[in-house]
């Protein structure tokens, strides 16, 4: 009986780890800081636009498919998350250009692939996360 | 004693009059209602006309043929009697030459049973065009050789595979005009009107004559409710007015009847190839492409644009296959030009493009496949037609819709100026992309319902949506810009809101 219980519990365990093994895509998380008050306006890679739907984060990188632009998009209802000015520093972020080489290596799987979180430097220096996704790119067909 | 005679008399001739034409609640002695739903089941069966009985010269008006048998319209005549059946209502609304808020459709089976014993058996299908959306409607009085006084519209006949035999448009209850078949290789629109709920939108495609009737429609926007004149000119001549069709049946009451009624005693003919569109087990095996292509292959715009597929010369099959990252849809013809089998790959990456993405690639490219098919059998595209981008062929099926609208205009003796060029050439791209989007709100709206109550989609995002792929093309770039680099807000907002939605997972 003992030998049946822990042959249960390893076939049980084993077969979770099969099913996570199957089921789990290894996803990335990203934290991008935009510090955009710091640079001048004309030499931003990022124009950052409120449309009705969605704020949309464009990097001045003609650098996808047709010279199309890698954006992240997060919807303007989303008022996000204020975190802690100083906890910052704690926090691994990643930099435009890898950032922009990822998006390079496979913009249409990125989303796929990982999680970005955008820190926003807002004008009264407060910072706020939002959960962000690779804008759709005009498809070829 | 004999006031009570005459009026014994009379009452007895009215009731004569009465069972000669009338409706039953269920099916009286005369009929054998089995027999007849035999007759139907065999002539309408998927081996006499294919899957499911459309090509270019069958009508896809004819959607829902489930007949309601509980109910009968039956004419007893000298030399034959006459059985009708209305068909279930279909979710298409369908209209000519009227302001499609004021149409209303009816189709019916009609069998006629000859005291010979022959038969002939047809569907009829009745537009009528109201007044105005508040005047009363008379389409239910309205049976094979029974046409109300008040009647406006058109009654039109097909076979049981779909073919049109002839009609006639009618003004109170008179013809004015009848129609025929006739075949051409000009191209014609047919109009084809969604009913969305009570918000209609009308659109329309370029088919081959057969069907021959087209004419002015009005493009709807449900979001506005406003509606827009179109139109194409070119296939008035389409219509066939003299008469020669077969029309009348003979009967004094020149209500109009199917050609072959009352001399013309053979059956439909259902030598026609049937469907040839084929799905490959890549879509069926892949959950969510199966998934998707379930409710596209119903949907109906795609069911009109692979209709040109479905004769014997044209074959289509759709695959899933690895494609570049950039391309959701391709289309190709597999074997060659003269062969004309064309394959629709989809992008097989399942994980990466959202449900709106399939749904708008699997409509695309049916359309690209026929817009080039249009353009081949019009000699104006040679054997690379189906390699060629969607963009240049979209862009070929415009200047050669401008070529006709020009011929038309100078046929007319009109003067076709650039300002004339300019407003056609708006319509022509207006149309087609509003009939992809039209296509894409019925597919995204089974697929993920809760999209109809999102504030922010609209007429407007489907309409948007149905640019992608043509970025390439000297209409995109007329509508959006010349720098296709320039981001869009507008048409990004559309993608990505439209993309945002799940469903077949």
């Amino acid at each position: 009986m003992k030998y049946l219980i822990i042959f249960l519990i390893i076939f049980f365990v084993s077969l979770d780890l099969t099913f996570s093994q199957v089921t789990t895509i290894k996803r990335d998380t990203l934290y991008y800081l935009l510090d955009t008050a710091k640079i001048p306006i004309n030499d931003r890679i990022i124009k950052i636009v409120d449309a009705q739907v969605f704020k949309f984060y464009y990097f001045r990188c003609p650098c996808l498919d047709e010279g199309q632009m890698p954006y992240l998009i997060h919807r303007t209802n989303d008022k996000g998350e204020i975190i802690d000015s100083t906890k910052i520093n704690k926090i691994k972020t990643i930099a435009t250009v890898p950032l922009l080489y990822l998006f390079h290596k496979n913009y249409y799987r990125f989303n796929v692939e990982h999680t970005v979180y955008l820190l926003e430097v807002l004008p009264d220096k407060k910072i706020i996360k939002h959960l962000v996704t690779t804008g759709a790119l005009l498809m070829k067909m | 004693m004999l006031l009570v005679v005459v009026v014994l008399h009379i009452t007895n001739s009215c009731k004569k009059d009465k069972l000669s034409s009338q409706e039953l609640p269920t099916i009286n002695s005369e009929v054998n209602l089995s027999e007849l739903k035999i007759i139907y089941s065999k002539d309408t069966s998927a081996s006499k006309i294919g899957l499911n009985g459309v090509s270019e010269t069958h009508t896809a008006m004819l959607k829902n043929r489930n007949v309601k048998w509980d109910k009968m319209y039956y004419l007893k005549r000298d030399s034959s009697r006459i059985m009708e059946f209305d068909l279930e209502k279909s979710t298409d609304v369908w209209t000519f030459q009227t302001n499609p808020i004021n149409c209303l459709n009816k189709n019916s089976l009609v069998f006629i049973e000859f005291n010979n014993g022959k038969r002939l058996n047809f569907y009829m299908k009745v537009f009528e065009n109201l007044k105005s959306p508040d005047s009363s409607s008379v389409i239910a009085d309205v049976h094979y050789n029974k046409i109300p006084s008040k009647f406006n519209g058109q009654v039109m006949f097909y076979t049981l595979d779909k073919k049109f035999i002839n009609g006639y448009q009618y003004n109170e209850g008179k013809i004015i005009k009848a129609f025929s078949p006739k075949a051409t290789n000009s191209n014609n629109d047919k109009t084809i009107l969604s009913d969305e709920g009570k918000k209609r939108v009308l659109l329309n495609l370029y088919v081959d004559c057969a069907e021959a009737y087209n004419y002015n429609y009005q493009v709807g926007n449900p979001g506005s409710g406003s509606w827009v004149d179109s139109g194409y000119e070119e296939c008035y001549t389409s219509y066939g007015s003299d008469g020669n069709s077969g029309g009348g049946d003979g009967s004094s009451s020149g209500s109009g009847g199917v050609s072959g009624d009352g001399g013309y005693t053979s059956g439909p003919d259902t030598s026609q190839n049937g469907q040839n569109v084929t799905v490959d087990p890549s879509i069926t095996a892949n959950r969510k492409l199966n998934c998707v292509y379930s409710v596209i292959e119903k949907n109906s715009v795609y069911s009109a644009l692979t209709v040109a597929f479905t004769s014997s010369n044209y074959n289509l099959k759709i695959v899933a296959g690895i494609l570049p990252a950039n391309i959701t849809g391709k289309t190709i013809n597999s074997k060659g030009y003269n062969s004309s089998d064309v394959t629709i790959m989809i992008n097989n990456d399942t994980e990466s493009y959202s449900v709106a993405a399939y749904v708008q690639a699997f409509i695309h490219e049916a359309y690209h496949a026929r817009i080039v098919q249009v353009l081949i059998q019009q000699n104006r595209m040679g054997a690379q037609a189906f390699n060629t981008t969607y963009a240049d062929s979209f862009d070929q099926y415009l200047a050669y819709q401008m070529d006709s609208t020009r011929s038309a205009y100078q046929a007319r003796g009109q003067t076709f100026s650039s300002n004339d060029s300019q407003a056609e050439q708006h319509n022509i791209i207006a149309k087609d992309t509003e009939f992809i989007a039209l296509g894409m709100k019925e597919a995204m709206e089974i697929i993920s319902p809760s999209i109809k109550n999102d504030p922010y989609v609209n007429w407007n995002t489907y309409l948007n949506y149905a640019w992608e792929g043509l970025q390439e093309s000297q209409a995109f770039k007329d509508k959006w810009g010349d720098d296709e680099k320039t981001p869009n807000q507008s048409l990004h907002e559309s993608i990505n809101l439209l993309n945002q939605y799940t469903g077949c997972q």
